[in-house]
């Protein structure tokens, strides 16, 4: 009897004890559930490339070559109203031989005419520096880093390092979902800077404000000073970007249809050149215009396959002037509209002047179509 | 007054439990309202992994005869879509 009350007492004291570490533990969770608001994620793609490139009147010449591209998500979100969004990437080449030239163009002739695929200039799209760059470097650099901050249900604030590149229908071939904010063809550069956006239902608008910053340094060909001399070294030039963004999940024939519309709208300065010695001052701007169209369907009829297609007209003008304050005879006079008539007016020349606005349009369109291969056939 | 604090505790509890409803509510919830399916909790645990991380976002993951959509944050893709 004694051994049963003893057992009894015994298995009381253990449930006891084990009730309250699993109390104990639950509590640790939630701790943790309210302290660890960061998540995060990632994705290794690797890549072969088989390239033909070819100019006409040429031979074609084909390479190929080996990248791999590292993503690295971060998502956190220390309230409900906060939520941060960050992104590191790595894009490198494998084990480079030898480091290619940075600048060069993607075909180079050597000094024995022969002509090899160089550089690390294999971007994708976009412009320059602000585009993705595969390099043999290897390096670590931040594609998005960003903050949403809901103001109330419908309006959200933006800022930061915004996901601005590689827009559908780069996702496709990454097997990604959609991956940035402005379809490829409209945009396609790394971006900082402020946004608004107000969402109601499927319906989006945003209004995005990502200003470049001008450093005008002191180089021999370009950089930026008053006529009176002081130097202008830095300013900002704003670019703006109105968009507007339908998105449906219900209809009965795709998983997601989307239709946006955006304009975009910067004036780049022109900084001030030297010719022959002289300094040729400039007001000049190139305004560039960009007005795109988008659609997009995704797992059309069940069958994987998404399709995209995009419109952009784009538009660009410069306006404004050089001065010019040279006496007749020297090099720079001779060139443009500056001559030693207007020298002799005033010793000061306009150069380029608004009459000579020049402006340049153009349409681009973007069709693409991928197929799921997960998804039925 | 005694009563009046049980009834804001009870309150209090009611509001915690619902702030704190996990990923497997979520697809419990989802299903319900996708399809009116009745899952149990049991095997909407089998589906988190599917459901959270696997999936795209955006797309419509099937759990059986029944679409939801995946539960997979976009990761901040678009500006403001929070």
């Amino acid at each position: 009897m004694n051994k049963i009350l003893i057992a009894l007492l015994a298995l009381g004291l253990t449930s006891s004890a084990f009730a309250q570490s699993i109390e104990d533990r639950v509590t640790e969770l939630e701790v943790a559930n309210q302290l660890d608001v960061w998540k995060f994620s990632g994705r290794l793609m690797n890549f072969y490339d088989s390239m033909s490139y070819k100019t006409e009147g040429s031979d074609a010449e084909t390479g190929d070559q080996l990248r791999q591209l590292l993503f690295i998500d971060m998502e956190a979100k220390p309230s409900d109203k906060m939520t941060f969004y960050g992104r590191l990437s790595f894009a490198k080449y494998w084990n480079e031989f030898s480091r290619r030239d940075l600048g060069a163009t993607i075909n180079v002739t050597d000094g024995s005419g022969n002509n090899y695929l160089a550089d690390d200039t294999y971007t994708v799209g976009g412009v320059g520096d602000l585009s993705r760059r595969y390099t043999t470097i290897s390096g670590v650099q931040v594609d998005k880093a960003y903050v949403d901050y809901s103001i109330t249900d419908n309006f959200v604030f933006s800022i930061g390092r915004l996901p601005t590149t590689e827009g559908v229908p780069t996702n496709y071939y990454y097997g990604e979902a959609r991956m940035a904010t402005y379809p490829r063809l409209s945009y396609n550069s790394f971006f900082d800077g402020i946004g608004l956006t107000w969402n109601k239902n499927n319906h989006a608008v945003r209004f995005l404000y990502t200003p470049f910053n001008y450093y005008f340094g002191g180089s021999s060909t370009s950089n930026q000073s008053s006529m009176d001399g002081t130097k202008d070294l830095s300013g900002t030039k704003e670019f703006y970007t109105l968009m507007y963004e339908f998105n449906n999940s219900n209809v009965s024939w795709a998983e997601n249809f989307n239709v946006s519309a955006l304009y975009q709208h910067t004036d780049i300065p022109f900084g001030d050149q030297i010719v022959s010695g002289q300094r040729l001052w400039s007001n000049i701007v190139y305004g560039l215009r960009n007005f795109a169209v988008h659609f997009e369907a995704t797992n059309i009829k069940s069958s994987g396959v998404n399709a995209s297609l995009s419109f952009l007209q784009t538009g660009t003008e410069s306006r404004g002037q050089l001065y010019a304050d040279v006496p007749d005879g020297t090099p720079g006079a001779t060139w443009g509209e500056l001559d030693a008539v207007d020298l002799a007016a005033g010793g000061q020349g306009t150069f380029y002047d608004a009459s000579d606005e020049a402006s340049v349009s153009g349409l681009g369109i973007l069709l693409a179509v991928s197929k799921d291969l997960k998804k039925a056939v | 007054m005694k009563l009046k604090l049980l009834i804001i505790g009870a309150l209090l509890v009611g509001v915690h439990s619902g702030a704190y409803a996990g990923k497997v509510d979520d697809i419990v919830t989802a299903a319900k309202n996708s399809c009116g399916k009745d899952l149990q909790k049991a095997q909407a645990v089998q589906l988190v992994k599917k459901m959270f991380l696997t999936c795209k976002p955006g797309e419509r993951v099937d759990i059986g005869g029944c679409q939801i959509g995946c539960m997979k944050s976009d990761g901040g893709a678009v500006v403001g879509s929070n």
